[in-house]
């Protein structure tokens, strides 16, 4: 199965704040990513990783599954509520995602919380994002 | 898939961990390398190992680890080090024999780093891991 060759990489943190059902979080602003072409992406949970970089609690296996993400390439929604377990690569035999290079628009883009079942406030989700 | 028998040429790089050494984003450590072979070469594979199969688990340890070229431009950045096992039987390996695939030119490993999240500290048991790198 064709996996990516990775020639960048970077870990973004999306911070769920006060969690509610259909709550938005957008993307902050990326720098390293910004015309970037994105074409792998993963999500980790709490049980791959206790803490993330920045020291706060990554979510669950199974709040990833009450989360989805929705990416945005210009001002259209290209990648539509795809659920973030999708992404986690210990989830789906170690495989990465891959993407057919997406130009995305990060700060458009966002994660929606589906339900509040498995994630607490102020829980992160980690994307690690292929690039080049 | 590919797999580390397809490359020529590997170059391992020992880590020794200090036990019970808490460390934090704001206090990278660094890879400290008498060997700049990977500065002039294209890393195309990189594996995680610690000291033995079998005899080590990270568990879910938040270990993160960024390489850089010798412009200080970060490769890759904070990437889960743990993402790089291959030890099918750590709960955390990449399903395991996946050897993670890389284009990384140049690396600098005396200015690369690794950096356990705040707070964790390490046990006694875990003193020693390995990365190779496969180009």
């Amino acid at each position: 199965m064709l996996q990516p060759i990775t020639e960048k990489s970077y870990l973004v943190e999306v911070n769920l704040g006060t969690v509610a059902v259909q709550k938005q979080i957008n993307f902050a602003f990326i720098p390293q990513l910004e015309g970037s072409t994105i074409y792998g992406i993963q999500t980790f949970s709490t049980t791959q990783l206790s803490l993330s970089p920045n020291g706060s609690t990554p979510v669950t296996t199974a709040g990833l599954a009450d989360l989805t993400v929705t990416f945005v390439v210009g001002d259209m929604q290209e990648v539509f509520l795809l659920p973030c377990a999708d992404l986690n690569s210990p989830s789906i035999y170690g495989f990465i995602r891959m993407f057919n290079n997406k130009k995305l628009n990060l700060t458009k883009s966002f994660v929606t919380i589906q339900s509040t079942g498995t994630v607490a406030n102020n829980e992160v989700i980690m994307f690690n994002f292929l690039y080049r | 898939m590919k797999n580390a028998r397809q490359y020529n040429q590997v170059y391992t790089h020992v880590v020794n961990v200090v036990a019970n050494q808490p460390n934090n984003g704001s206090s990278p450590i660094f890879f400290k390398s008498g060997n700049d072979v990977l500065s002039k070469v294209t890393v195309k594979a990189i594996e995680f190992s610690g000291f033995g199969l079998g005899s080590f688990a990270l568990g879910n340890a938040p270990w993160y680890v960024t390489f850089v070229n010798d412009k200080e431009e970060s490769l890759i950045f904070n990437y889960p080090i743990k993402d790089f096992v291959t030890y099918e039987g750590d709960p955390f390996s990449n399903g395991g024999n996946k050897l993670r695939l890389f284009n990384l030119p140049n690396i600098n490993l005396n200015k690369s780093y690794w950096f356990v999240a705040s707070g964790v500290g390490w046990g006694a048991s875990l003193n020693i891991f390995n990365i190779n790198f496969y180009y």
